[in-house]
């Protein structure tokens, strides 16, 4: 079953989930940071211990919160709104497919990850990967270093050995919440599954995770303390596959000290 | 019965109720919450509450924006727009979300910096799943009485939405000395938790000074729009647009102004509008 008219969005509307996260550390203008840790509404995830081969996730405490619909129906987003309170820069509405952790920080050959098998969510709701992406998160502030991060994955037709490198450049001392992404290989368009990573020099300290993530939505926050919002019609209306585990990202143009607010909502049918 | 149609959410509008609150005089600060509850206008100013410090469940209350239950089915927001009498005023102003107030309560000693004992009444059922189990149900401390000097970190022990008792939420923004009547502290919840079923406790860490009244404050998010700077200009949102969040019987609506910079609060026309079956 499918929500395929306005009266379908109207019927299935979910109750708005509200989120409201101060951004902690020091930001840095263009570089990613995720929420996930932060104190805040829903209160804050604790960083995952799964061991470095990951786990599939459908569900984790933190997360901003999913119902999955009655049996047979679909959920689609509905409603995104959010705002940055202090500066400028962009929002963006994922869900987390995949995580690791036991990755060695200071580590500078290749270390075997070989990740379990993502959960049926990507683009099309199948495993095999098209639209996951990937992201280095940062749970516990690096040390000194600025290592390129090489990941060595296989991608969304199947394809093995192939290689991704972080699209911004690491920094030393990344706060807690530092979110690098992945770039794919040429003409590749997701991720099956992760191989190996390798950090090209010592990060010291910090704990670091691998993530496997889909961008559902993006809101520009334009102002300090405007909200935007996309609705049913606007934000194109992507689908939100059972056991989503929504959360965000946000890549600020300032080092000033923000928080995030606003709410999502889901309609299902 | 629902509203499950377009046809349905124009059938069962009723009519707009257009809140119009004076510039208040409240000196804000950068990124704080702010309530215009007990500012003057349309609804009239909220007089602060007195239940007692364990608190009461709301079904209505004098200053909140007008609600009334349905002759039959359900209520839904169909309509939320708002606009300002000064430019210069507005600027400070950035979003205004809507809230169903569900418990507040009073006899909080702002001087005490050990615990005080709460356990609130039970809230009425109007979390996001229409229960009382509190899931999507936020806390924060409101100023009714401009407070003294002291800036303390707010800290309430909880009741979790899945009936977890011991749980520790500390709040989001600092607060700040001497803030004015309007200002709202919200709360941040422990690692995990999406909401709050009952409040056993608070503790402020340092004295509020020798001034001031506040409460805490139990409330949903309804809906949030953005507030443009131009008087000029209307901030408006849909049914469709706001994806038709349900109001429960009883609602007890108010609105919260997210604030950018120093400046005072605009209470110019602010506009909800219902949809009922």
């Amino acid at each position: 079953m499918a929500i395929t008219t306005l009266d379908g969005v109207i019927a299935g509307a979910e109750p708005p989930q509200f989120f409201y996260k101060a951004l902690s550390g020091t930001l840095v203008a263009g570089r990613p940071y995720t929420p996930f840790y932060a104190a805040g509404i829903p209160g804050a995830a604790v960083a995952p211990t799964p061991g470095i081969s990951g786990v599939a996730l459908t569900s984790y405490a933190g997360q901003i919160p999913f119902t999955n619909p009655t049996a047979g129906a679909s959920s689609y987003l509905a409603r995104f709104v959010g705002l940055s309170s202090a500066q400028t820069g962009q929002l963006i509405l994922c869900d987390r497919l995949w995580h690791n952790s036991g990755i060695n920080v200071t580590l500078t050959t290749a270390q075997t990850i070989n990740s379990v098998a993502f959960p049926a969510r990507d683009q099309n709701g199948s495993t095999n990967g098209a639209g996951v992406l990937l992201g280095l998160e940062v749970s516990s502030a690096t040390g000194a270093g600025t290592p390129t991060i090489t990941v060595g994955y296989t991608n969304s037709a199947g394809t093995g050995s192939r290689t991704g490198q972080n699209i911004i450049a690491t920094n030393s001392t990344s706060a807690a919440g530092t979110f690098y992404p992945i770039g794919l290989q040429q003409s590749d368009d997701g991720v099956q599954s992760i191989q190996s990573v390798t950090l090209s020099a010592t990060w010291t300290s910090g704990t670091v995770h691998l993530v496997a993530y889909r961008i559902l939505s993006i809101l520009p926050c334009g102002a300090a303390g405007i909200s935007s919002a996309v609705d049913v019609v606007t934000g194109g209306m992507p689908q939100l596959f059972d056991n989503t585990v929504p959360f965000l990202v946000f890549t600020p143009t300032t080092t000033t000290s923000t928080s995030v607010q606003g709410s999502i909502t889901v309609t299902q049918g | 019965m629902a509203i499950t149609t377009l046809a349905g959410v124009e059938l069962g509008l009723t009519a707009p109720i257009i809140a119009t609150k004076g510039t208040s005089n409240q000196a804000n600060s950068t990124s704080q919450w702010l309530t215009s509850f007990y500012s003057v206008g349309f609804p009239p100013a909220a007089t602060a509450p007195t239940p007692g410090v364990s608190g009461t469940a709301l079904t209505s209350y004098t200053g909140q924006i007008p609600f009334t239950n349905p002759a039959s089915g359900n209520t839904y927001l169909a309509g939320f727009r708002k606009s300002f009498f000064s430019d210069t005023v507005s600027a400070s102003q950035r979003t205004t979300m809507l809230v169903d107030r569900l418990w507040h309560n009073s006899g909080l000693d702002r001087t005490l910096t050990t615990a005080q004992t709460v356990n609130s009444v039970a809230w009425p059922a109007r979390d996001i799943n229409g229960s009382t189990n509190g899931q999507g149900v936020y806390l924060a401390v409101e100023i009714s009485t401009a407070m003294g000097t002291g800036a303390p970190t707010i800290t309430v022990s909880y009741t979790n939405s899945a009936g977890t008792a011991g749980r520790t939420g500390v709040g989001i923004l600092s607060t700040r000395a001497s803030a004015p009547s309007g200002h709202w502290f919200p709360i941040g919840l422990q690692a995990g938790d999406t909401g709050v079923q009952s409040v056993q406790s608070v503790t402020f860490s340092v004295s509020w000074g020798t001034a001031g009244v506040l409460h805490l404050v139990a409330y949903r998010p309804v809906a949030m729009i953005n507030t443009t700077s131009m008087p000029a200009n209307y901030s408006a949102d849909d049914a469709l647009t706001l994806a038709v969040p349900q109001l429960w019987n009883d609602t007890v609506l108010q609105t919260v102004c997210v604030t950018a910079n120093n400046g005072s609060v605009d209470g110019g026309p602010l506009l909800v509008q219902y949809t009922q079956g």
